[in-house]
């Protein structure tokens, strides 16, 4: 399957961006991980790999 | 005085054995109720080794990772992102709508004045999807079906290794614990006897556009360096001191690593440092994987149609095709996150010579993993990802018309293997 798609010239996403946080999202969510929830504390504040972002595609879950 | 000094001074003869009894001697009944199965786990344990309480979240669709890192930026448009408007459009200028008003960074450059380039090989549907694959990638081709491609991916990073670090750890700077330690500390590991994460590097013949690789990559960041990725040596022994030295036996090396190991527990259990405990449990994985890693990279068990499926590389340690084959061999035995990292995509100046080198080098073992996966099962709860870090824009530097500037990625989903998808960032 194909998900997304750039533009005419291939300079520019035009459909359905994926961002590379997102991307990092799926992959946990695919190994069943809720990617906001897999965190570690270090220096007071609790650190995930997706930081503060992320957005499970779940079309291509 | 110095509390590093003090602290050997505190400990009296008395204390010394008295400490020292006690810590061998629980080391020791542990491992004889272990061993008599007295407080082995119970039988509705997880299988895995580590990881943390309450994880998986949800039932997973994927158990492992093979992550194919492609370094560099393979051009999408020239694989399999096909632009029909691009070979209409070769020679003439990029038009004023992709660059007007829109800031550029240095390393990006901006396309004003540059020249469009049409794809060098032509592109044709494959399999049932469809799916438009380039000459340049044949054995890609075959597999389609299999793969997901995902062609709207975009990045905040402009250069290599901050955008590298970005796909792996989610920041651009160094430092913070990338995808295989967060795997490794988050599900633990499926074997004893090997890293959960494992690392595997390639350069393909006769580049000259190489990247280095930096041991951050497949750092463990502010996690227990114990999670960090075990970089797999592309020639020689794969790992280090492989082999025991003349004259030591192996029951010489576990009573040499036993008693270490009440060292280290007693000097754990005084500070309560995780390295020290990451320190114990690696020289018991070293130990462990001078067994495991010599029967791990002995192929005499590989059926031939099984070699030749990966290419005519793949007896030759330190290439891409041995470390595909080197990936699902891990991946049969546990391993939870298998990176490999392949460099030479960043054909600024050489898409008609060195590409074709690249493609040659990438295209069947990368398949062939797809297909071995399938054949034995394995593709339906491994995850495998292709994929680089910048992405190739169509236009060429200055006035060659054999250039690209700039990135993709597969990334198979289970049970229909997953995704490939195309990079489409400002690198």
């Amino acid at each position: 399957m194909t998900y997304g798609a750039s533009d005419d010239l291939a300079m520019n996403v035009a459909e359905r961006p994926v961002h590379v946080h997102d991307l990092q999202a799926t992959v946990l969510h695919l190994l069943g991980i809720d990617h906001q929830r897999l965190t570690y504390r270090f220096q007071g504040r609790d650190f995930r790999l997706t930081d503060v972002h992320g957005t499970v595609v779940t079309d291509i879950c | 005085m110095h509390p590093a000094l003090q602290h050997p001074l505190a400990i009296n003869r008395r204390e010394f054995f008295s400490r020292g009894v006690c810590t061998i001697g629980t080391a020791a009944l542990a491992s004889l109720l272990a061993q008599d199965g007295f407080a082995s786990a119970s039988s509705d344990a997880p299988s895995a080794v580590g990881g943390l309480a309450g994880l998986p979240h949800f039932a997973p669709k994927a158990k492992r990772v093979v992550y194919l890192f492609q370094n560099g930026g393979p051009t999408h448009v020239e694989l399999f992102d096909y632009k029909p408007r691009l070979k209409e459009m070769h020679g003439q200028p990029v038009p004023e709508s992709y660059f007007a008003g829109k800031r550029f960074s240095t390393m990006t450059g901006s396309p004003q004045g540059k020249l469009m380039l049409s794809p060098v090989e032509p592109f044709a549907q494959h399999g049932q999807s469809g799916a438009w694959v380039s000459q340049f990638l044949p054995h890609t081709a075959a597999v389609v079906d299999d793969l997901c491609f995902i062609k709207s991916l975009h990045t905040d990073a402009v250069n290599h290794a901050p955008a590298i670090s970005f796909f792996l750890s989610g920041a651009q700077l160094p430092g913070r614990p990338t995808l295989g330690a967060w795997l490794s500390y988050g599900l633990g590991s499926d074997t004893q006897d090997l890293p959960a994460f494992v690392v595997m590097t390639s350069v393909s013949k006769g580049t000259t556009c190489g990247q280095i690789f930096y041991d951050f990559y497949w750092s463990s960041g502010f996690l227990p360096s114990r999670f960090q990725g075990v970089k797999f040596r592309g020639s020689g022994e794969p790992v280090l001191y492989l082999s025991d030295p003349d004259g030591m036996s192996r029951p010489m090396r576990r009573g040499l690593l036993d008693d270490l190991a009440r060292l280290n527990e007693l000097k754990l259990r005084d500070f309560g440092d995780p390295e020290i405990a990451t320190r114990i449990a690696q020289y018991e994985m070293a130990y462990r994987m001078q067994t495991s890693v010599p029967e791990l990279t002995n192929f005499s068990d590989e059926p031939n149609h099984v070699l030749e499926m990966y290419g005519p590389d793949v007896r030759q340690q330190g290439t891409y095709a041995y470390n595909c084959l080197m990936a699902r061999r891990l991946i049969e035995r546990g391993v939870r996150f298998v990176q490999l990292m392949h460099a030479g995509w960043d054909q600024h100046g050489s898409i008609t010579t060195e590409l074709y080198n690249q493609c040659r080098d990438t295209d069947q073992p990368s398949a062939a993993l797809v297909t071995d996966l399938k054949q034995r099962g394995l593709l339906d709860d491994t995850l495998v990802i292709w994929g680089a870090s910048s992405a190739a824009r169509r236009f060429c530097r200055a006035t060659s018309t054999t250039g690209r500037n700039g990135a993709a990625i597969i990334i198979p989903t289970p049970s229909r293997s997953g995704w490939l998808a195309a990079g489409s960032g400002p690198a």
